[in-house]
């Protein structure tokens, strides 16, 4: 059984690290891109934080000579064959993907309300109720649009979360160049002193999970 | 592990547990409970439709060009599902943070 | 858990979560998130919610 971490470019190095169960990490290469994965008898891929660091240790170490995508966490296949079928029927979308995200990474934005909003109780009235969500997703919206503007300028790309109906919290994703973090995380910080009424957190860099996604048009 | 905080939250109360809640949702911290597992689940399915449906109708309604009629009525409707959910909620005994709501994240992607 | 988590590192780690869990290329592989087969379903969902996702960013009416 075999058990993916990321895909990186065709020619590059596997990296010199242990995956799951530290199990040997290797590269197999398709026509456009490789593969990088270990072997397993048997694997269980439990979202326990050890697991799921280890993941992310490998993809990071992917990282170290060239671009990356990292792959969704509990991705296995049966065997090197079906594995290198795969590669090769994504290829040309994965390879788009890899010069995409080169030379970048990825940070992590939340954005929250400073102060607890009281939990009222939803107006009984239709309108009303309809109101008060629809003020809820414009202040987010306005979160997205305004405030965190001088991100998005800083940003090669940004990716923000709708958000479930009941929550204040804005999550966005930027794919940031390697060399403008340190300027992102001040932007951060400048942000978080201009907005006492919000509170921010900033985490990375992150492989570009959020920019790795096969399902929207390139 | 090195630190990939880079700007952290304020530690206090307003942040605190929202984090908390949101780390529990996303990672089962009763792996044994498998009867209440499956509750959990059919009741998260629940709320998942529902708000996604109630995403919808707020679109709808923002995109605009409804009779305050129509809007008085689907924000009825609304209501009605959402105190229909709390009702299930506390019949099982089960709040907001055990309904895996975030699906690693629900907000993500709704 | 809370004792492998340094306490300033929750929103790290649920940052991570959220990368892992519903980020990420996803390939025709078999995903195999090895807990009780109720969270199968949960790894389901997703799949269904981001389909969902996408087909509305494409413009899709849903019904």
């Amino acid at each position: 059984m075999i058990y993916l971490y990321a895909i990186i470019e065709r020619l590059a190095r596997a990296p010199a690290c242990v995956g799951l169960n530290n199990g040997e990490v290797l590269a197999a290469r398709a026509s456009e891109v490789a593969g990088i994965y270990s072997r397993h008898e048997q694997i269980e891929a439990r979202p326990e934080p050890a697991v799921l660091w280890r993941h992310e240790q490998v993809v990071e170490a992917a990282m170290g000579t060239g671009p990356a995508l990292p792959v969704r966490f509990g991705t296995t296949f049966a065997d090197e064959n079906a594995l290198l079928s795969s590669l090769e029927r994504e290829g040309q979308r994965l390879s788009q993907r890899l010069d995409r995200v080169r030379g970048c990474v990825e940070l992590a934005i939340r954005v929250g309300q400073a102060e607890a909003r009281p939990r009222e109780q939803p107006p009984r009235d239709g309108r009303a109720y309809v109101e008060s969500k629809l003020d809820r997703l414009r202040r987010r919206q306005a979160i997205v649009r305004d405030t965190l503007r001088p991100l998005g300028d800083l940003a090669v790309e940004t990716s923000h979360a709708d958000g479930g109906s009941e929550s204040e919290v804005v999550c966005a994703s930027y794919l940031v160049e390697s060399d403008q973090v340190d300027r992102f995380s001040e932007s951060v910080t400048h942000l978080a002193e201009r907005n006492p009424r919000l509170w921010l957190s900033c985490t990375g860099p992150w492989p570009p999970y959020s920019f790795s996604g096969l399902e929207e048009a390139a | 592990m090195t630190s990939k905080t880079l700007v952290a939250p304020p530690g206090d109360a307003a942040v605190r547990p929202e984090l908390g809640d949101a780390l529990s949702r996303r990672i089962n911290t009763d792996p044994e409970g498998v009867e209440r597992g499956l509750v959990q689940l059919v009741l998260t399915i629940v709320e998942l439709l529902r708000q996604l449906m109630e995403r919808q109708a707020l679109r709808r309604v923002d995109a605009g060009g409804l009779s305050d009629e129509q809007v008085e009525r689907l924000g009825q409707t609304l209501r009605l599902l959402a105190d229909r959910m709390d009702e299930l909620k506390q019949e099982f005994g089960l709040e907001d943070r055990d309904l895996n709501l975030d699906l690693g994240p629900l907000g993500r992607l709704l | 858990m809370s004792t492998e988590v340094l306490p300033g590192e929750d929103v790290a780690l649920v940052d991570l979560l959220d990368r892992l869990l519903a980020g990420g290329v996803v390939l025709a592989g078999d995903i195999t998130l090895a807990v009780a087969d109720i969270d199968l379903v949960y790894v389901g969902l997703r799949a269904l919610i981001a389909s969902v996702a996408s087909a509305e960013r494409a413009g899709v009416r849903l019904p």
